[in-house]
């Protein structure tokens, strides 16, 4: 419904996006993630017709817009400011669409009362958008969005002015709202943990380029560029180097951490390939304040210009720690994961990292080779990705 | 969406400034204009003395009446910037302070004849405290007193955007600068004074242009015995000898545009226009 | 600004004598401002014997009441054959032309200032072009209208060669208001209107107009009194409609009466009032864009 063929965007002498492909589907929640000035926010302008593609064409509903103003897109956009009319009140503001539509006063004053119920601000239509919190205005800026009943709405870092608490509580109110309305939310967003509790779908952008497209357990599982294994999975990445097989068909891997062995995964026969050629690949580690465990070692086969072999691992908010994973190897990071090599692996303190805890089983003993291969099968056989995210989700909402 | 306004400046602007250029060049007497060319509107300005008379005159005037409202305009913007710390009092003194911007100078000009006229107030008082013998024309009618009347005329310009600068300030550059051991003169001296830099000279481009298109506060105060640039080209133009007056007139737009531009230059405005 | 908050300390701190010495200039500026409004304020209630100067006889009204029925003095007994100034032509004619003018500039200059915020190519150009009128001298203009338009024959008067001195004069400070003002606009406001179903024209009435309404009254009221007291754009070319301050030159260099300073009383009320309005709308709004700040 929303297509983007090949588009480019030219800023003077900066290319802002530089031939993007991608369609959303009806019905979606679309994330459009990227640092700053990686094209998000110029993307879904496009689509909001507030920019033009320098070359390649933008389809809404299968139609070329490229003529197609603004005003007669339908994709109301929401913004970070909020942008609500200073010169109306909260009812107004909602009625502005309806009113530009040429809905009559009574109609549609009723019309935005009720989606001021929807959004949780029943009796505030009189009040004035100063006098409301940056929660409540945002509330009302998507009341504003949602009121002509659109098929797209744009939301551009629409909870990015908001605090941790508020910006979690919108997210799942955001979600409801999606769900409830079937509608396509296309979400601009520069927070990864934001895209991935709301998203269906994932579009990772970097300096104007698309990285990747997935949902989020696809992107934030199998990166397939070592940026969006770093800006995603905001893993601290290393230099890994295969050291061939052992008898017991495990890739044997060298990391500044120390080397340790990993198990071939069916879907990723890359393992063996990096393996076999020996070349450097990369490995996620843990970043503060996540906790992580480690699926095994999965290897991105689509990686063009890296014979990447990305670890992946399931973050979850600080806090969040279910106690029976955690005696199956739950591990709590330490700053140490980041200093590099480990001369005495089992020296009792100073080693203490991420590697070395899941390598020797969460205790001081190191196991042996079975162990491992026997722990990594099991880890392997962790629920698979979206029942997990699912569940997480639930988890969330219910938090 | 800007053709209107071009369009009057246009018409209001470029084709009469056209029009001054091209008649500057005709023969003309308070009869009539002619439009036999000549260039003998510009020699005569150029080679009688007292055009040039004039002209120095004006500019002396203006570099004693710019010096003057900066200080004056200058210390008054600090004193509601820095000085006052209650915003009502702020408030208060800079609407009071703003009144000049609305109020017709003809009319604040007039308001000082009963004080500083011969039969005003300061003379009447002066002569019966026994200082004066006799009233005394100084107060009005006297070049010093068309200067001052020009310098409280026009310091308002100074004053308002100078005081938007200190304010636009950040603050905690003042406590940064003191911090690191500098007095309140030296804070105002490196780095307020630096950084209202270009509304003081936002100032001396309105006071400038004030002062240079102004012909009736000379008339009015002065007792027009030392005439400025604009008045010598109003008696002309009283005269009806248009192309005498046109050449002066070029020759005064053309001296007000590069002063203004000069100081354009000088006080770095690109940014903030 | 934020009341029930903790002011932070003022970032410099003067002594005693320092705040004193600082005063003076101020107290002479002011004094220079008002102590002659508060004599000639005095002075217009002079009696009909009393002069331009102390002391006041008699003290009345009637040289307010002059300003409307010329009678009331030209018939006074005391006042019987002296020279006698009608300003009520010349005050009708400086409304008329204020009003218009600012309705113009307000006009050409919100279009122009709305223009310019797309940074079209030779848009530095056109600025300086509009700001050419603030710079100029008024007395040039003045001259040139009034060559150009008697050797086209267009006879002078208020709405002919008048309102065009006067638009290329208050319009710049107009669209300099504009400008500065549609600086702190925030464009997203607009976009959002775009995204909602709004035409750019229907954005421009409904959303950008009513936000702009303090720089829309403000320039307003900054080019009718620009326009009301303009000297030097007036001379030469209001051919028979006499303005205002033309008036008020030549009664101030023939003979100066009370009723000048009548007049000039109620000029400069009018303004206190109309600036003190102004201010406190400019300053509610602002406070409510404050409050939406915090």
């Amino acid at each position: 419904m929303v297509e983007f063929d090949e588009v480019s965007r030219r800023f003077s002498d900066t290319l802002a996006l530089d031939s993007v492909s991608f369609t959303v589907r009806q019905g979606e929640f679309f994330s459009i993630i990227g640092p700053s000035g990686s094209g998000k926010t110029t993307t879904v302008r496009m689509i909001a017709g507030l920019e033009a593609p320098t070359v390649g064409t933008v389809k809404l509903f299968g139609k070329d817009v490229s003529a197609v103003p603004p005003h007669r897109r339908g994709t109301p956009m929401v913004f970070q400011s909020y942008a609500l009319f200073p010169h109306l009140n909260i009812r107004d503001n909602v009625a502005y669409g309806l009113r530009m539509r040429g809905v009559a006063k009574p109609e549609r004053r009723n019309r935005a009362d009720d989606l001021l119920g929807l959004v949780g601000l029943e009796g505030l239509g009189d009040r004035r958008s100063e006098q409301l919190s940056g929660g409540q205005q945002q509330r009302v800026a998507l009341a504003r969005a949602i009121a002509t009943e659109p098929r797209v709405v744009l939301l551009d870092e629409a909870l990015g002015a908001l605090d941790a608490a508020l910006r979690i509580e919108m997210q799942v109110e955001l979600k409801r709202l999606q769900k409830e309305l079937a509608c396509t939310f296309i979400h601009v967003t520069h927070d990864q943990s934001e895209a991935i509790a709301m998203a269906d779908r994932i579009l990772v952008l970097q300096g104007g380029r698309l990285e990747q497209v997935g949902t989020p357990a696809e992107v934030f599982a199998r990166p397939k560029t070592r940026f969006v294994a770093a800006f995603v999975g905001q893993n601290n990445l290393m230099d890994a180097t295969s050291m061939g097989i052992t008898g017991d068909g495990l890739h044997k891997i060298h990391t500044p951490l120390g080397e340790f062995l990993a198990k071939e995964s069916d879907g990723h026969p890359i393992v063996r390939e990096v393996a076999a050629r020996g070349k450097p690949a990369v490995y996620g580690t843990i970043k503060e304040g996540y906790n992580m465990w480690f699926h095994g070692i999965v290897l991105s086969a689509e990686s063009p210009n890296y014979d990447a072999a990305v670890a992946y691992a399931n973050f979850w908010h600080e806090g969040f720690a279910p106690a029976e994973v955690a005696n199956q190897g739950y591990m709590t990071p330490t700053p140490s994961v980041a200093q590099p090599a480990l001369e005495g692996a089992d020296s009792p303190d100073a080693g203490v990292n991420a590697w070395d805890y899941w390598y020797n089983g969460g205790g001081r003993d190191r196991g042996s080779v079975d162990d491992i291969a026997s722990k990594a099968a099991w880890w392997w056989q962790f629920p698979d990705e979206s029942e997990y995210l699912e569940s997480r989700w639930q988890d969330f909402v219910a938090a | 969406m800007v053709a209107p306004a071009l369009l009057s400046i246009a018409i209001g602007l470029a084709v009469p400034l056209g029009a001054i250029v091209l008649f500057s060049f005709w023969t003309g007497t308070s009869v009539g204009m002619h439009s036999d060319l000549t260039a003998s509107n510009y020699t005569n300005i150029l080679t009688g003395g007292t055009f040039w008379d004039t002209v120095g005159w004006t500019l002396q005037v203006l570099v004693i009446v710019l010096t003057c409202s900066t200080i004056i305009g200058v210390l008054v913007a600090y004193f509601a910037a820095r000085v006052v710390t209650i915003e009502w009092v702020r408030t208060a003194l800079v609407f009071l302070l703003f009144v000049p911007f609305v109020v017709s100078y003809v009319i604040r000009m007039i308001t000082w004849i009963p004080l500083f006229g011969r039969a005003g107030l300061l003379n009447t008082a002066l002569t019966e405290a026994g200082v004066l013998d006799e009233p005394s024309d100084l107060f009005l009618y006297t070049s010093p007193s068309m200067m001052t009347a020009l310098v409280f005329l026009y310091v308002a310009f100074i004053i308002g955007p100078t005081f938007f600068k200190l304010r636009q300030l950040d603050e905690d550059l003042l406590r940064a600068a003191q911090n690191l051991g500098a007095s309140p003169f030296r804070t105002f001296w490196s780095v307020e004074l630096p950084l209202a830099r270009p509304g003081i000279v936002v100032g001396w481009i309105f006071v400038s242009v004030m002062i240079l298109s102004d012909f009736a506060t000379e008339r009015i105060i002065g007792g027009g015995l030392s005439p400025l640039l604009a008045g010598t080209v109003w008696r002309r133009a009283e005269l009806l000898l248009w192309p005498q007056a046109s050449a002066q007139a070029v020759a005064l737009v053309l001296i007000t545009l590069t002063i203004a531009a000069g100081l354009l230059r000088f006080a770095q405005l690109e940014r903030d226009l | 600004m934020r009341s029930g908050t903790v002011r932070p300390t003022p970032p410099v701190h003067f002594s005693v004598w320092a705040r004193i010495s600082l005063a003076i200039p101020v107290v002479v500026v002011l004094g220079f401002i008002y102590v002659p409004i508060l004599l000639i304020t005095l002075l217009s209630f002079q009696g009909p014997q009393g002069g331009a100067t102390f002391p006041i006889r008699d003290p009345g009204t009637l040289w307010y009441r002059s300003l409307s029925d010329l009678s009331v003095i030209t018939e006074h007994p005391d006042y019987l054959g002296q020279a006698v100034f009608d300003f009520r032509a010349s005050i009708v004619n400086s409304l008329k032309l204020a009003v218009t003018t600012a309705v113009v500039s307000t006009t050409i200059a919100m279009a122009a200032a709305q223009a310019m915020r797309s940074r079209f190519r030779g848009a530095r150009l056109a600025t300086y072009a509009i700001l050419l009128g603030i710079v100029t001298p008024g007395l040039a203009v003045s001259l040139g209208i009034v060559t150009v338009s008697s050797e086209l024959g267009i006879t002078a008067g208020l709405f002919t060669t008048g309102i065009v001195a006067h638009i290329v004069w208050t319009m710049p400070f107009s669209f300099l208001l504009f400008m500065v003002l549609f600086n702190r606009f925030d464009r997203r406001v607009e976009e959002a209107a775009y995204t909602l179903g709004a035409s750019r024209l229907e954005t421009f009435f409904t959303v950008t107009v009513p936000i702009m309404k303090p720089a829309v009254i403000g320039s307003f009221l900054f080019a009718f009194m620009l326009s009301f007291d303009e000297y030097a754009h007036s001379i030469f070319i209001m051919g028979a409609d006499r303005t205002l301050p033309l008036m008020l030159v030549s009664a101030a260099q023939l003979r100066i009466t009370p009723s000048i300073f009548a007049l000039g009383v109620l000029i400069i009320t009018v303004s206190l009032i109309l600036l003190l309005a102004y201010v406190v709308n400019v300053r509610r709004t602002f406070r409510r864009q404050e409050l939406r700040g915090a």
